[in-house]
């Protein structure tokens, strides 16, 4: 793809944006790298002082994952600012409540604490499902990979494939197949 | 040397690139220097070294430079001055009260090996009109595989859960480099129990 001599300076500050399938992806690794983007530190012409960050869509934020026993154990909290106006959510909860609220929240706090915050933070676009507007997923050019690698499944397997598996021993007869 | 333009004032000074004129003078250099105008009294005495530097000095400055205009203004109760113009367009003016002839040759010599170009801070030591040959970067710069009349697809990519995953560090290695740290000879636990400091390490006198 080539530009014009003047149209190069338009092409090279112009915002990308960029789509993320959250799919069975850690929360806090997602807030991570959308914040570096959201940001434009991937860029080569990066400086702060220039507005050079990029717009994220992420997708399928219902099904995002958590290691170990984190749904129940991670707990939310905040304060009214009331008296006795602590607020504790387990994440499982929150989730069900909202179930984009969490990978907004990680994003929002990846991003440093400045004037900018609120700015950046209105370029990312979280949805809990594959329903995307069509005004939004037009624009999109490229498209991100998660920070972890998903395996595959029992369920992702044919029949075959599992029967030519090497098997290291012969199961009885008898034994029940769940 | 010429007035600053406006918006610049005592704490701001006039800044700006290197410049050439006419690629250096390289092939056919062109003096740049157009008009010269000496403007004097011809009774004053602060005119006094600028009627001799006249009499004695002018008529060989104009035969050494014979593409220059030479101009001498005798002007009652004038002060004397030397107004130097260039092809770009720029003016530089002198004061030459109470200065000798050599010192009023010295200024009008220089005036006349300048390139007319504004004398102000240089930013920088360096400076091209072709920064980049390659060409600035750009968000498509190295995505020619990217086809936009092809529907975006954001399906995740499933791995099988053996798949040997590589080291973070793994792409900063040539291949060859990489291949020498993955397949380095080991010791064995009987050499290493043998050598504590290592094959090559330093060799310990023996213990009596």
């Amino acid at each position: 793809m080539s530009f014009g001599r003047a149209n190069q300076q338009w092409a090279t500050f112009s915002r990308v944006w960029h789509i993320l399938n959250a799919d069975r992806q850690p929360a806090g690794g997602i807030g991570v790298l959308v914040s570096r983007y959201v940001q434009g530190l991937h860029k080569p012409i990066y400086h702060p002082t220039s507005d050079v960050g990029d717009h994220v869509v992420v997708v399928n934020a219902k099904k995002i994952a958590y290691s170990g026993n984190k749904w129940e154990e991670k707990v939310f909290t905040a304060h009214t600012g009331r008296r006795k106006g602590r607020v504790r959510m387990q994440a499982f909860k929150v989730h069900e409540l909202d179930p984009t609220w969490i990978i907004r929240r990680n994003i929002y706090r990846q991003i440093p604490n400045n004037l900018l915050r609120r700015t950046l933070f209105q370029r990312v676009h979280v949805f809990e499902d594959e329903n995307v507007p069509a005004e939004i997923i037009e624009n999109v050019t490229n498209v991100l990979i998660g920070p972890r690698p998903v395996p595959k499944a029992i369920t992702d397997y044919t029949e075959e494939e599992k029967d030519s598996f090497p098997k290291l021993f012969l199961r009885d007869k008898y034994f029940l197949k769940s | 040397m010429t007035a600053p333009g406006f918006g610049f004032t005592a704490r701001s000074r006039p800044s700006g690139f290197l410049k050439t004129v006419l690629q250096s003078g390289m092939g056919r250099p062109v003096k740049q220097l157009k008009r010269v105008t000496l403007q004097f009294c011809d009774n004053g005495s602060k005119s006094r070294f600028a009627r001799l530097f006249v009499e004695n000095h002018l008529t060989d400055f104009a035969r050494k430079h014979p593409t220059v205009v030479v101009y001498a203004m005798p002007k009652r109760d004038a002060m004397p001055q030397v107004c130097a113009e260039y092809l770009n367009g720029e003016e530089e003016m002198h004061e030459l009260d109470h200065k000798h002839p050599d010192e009023i040759l010295e200024a009008v010599e220089t005036l006349a090996g300048r390139s007319g170009l504004p004398l102000i801070r240089i930013r920088k030591d360096w400076h091209t009109y072709t920064p980049s040959i390659q060409g600035e970067w750009h968000p498509f710069v190295n995505k020619k595989d990217y086809d936009i009349q092809k529907k975006i697809d954001f399906s995740i990519k499933l791995w099988d859960a053996w798949t040997p995953r590589k080291n973070a560090w793994a792409k900063y290695y040539r291949a060859d480099e990489l291949d020498k740290l993955t397949n380095r000879p080991i010791l064995t636990y009987e050499e290493k129990s043998e050598l504590p400091l290592g094959k090559w390490g330093p060799q310990l006198p023996p213990i009596y």
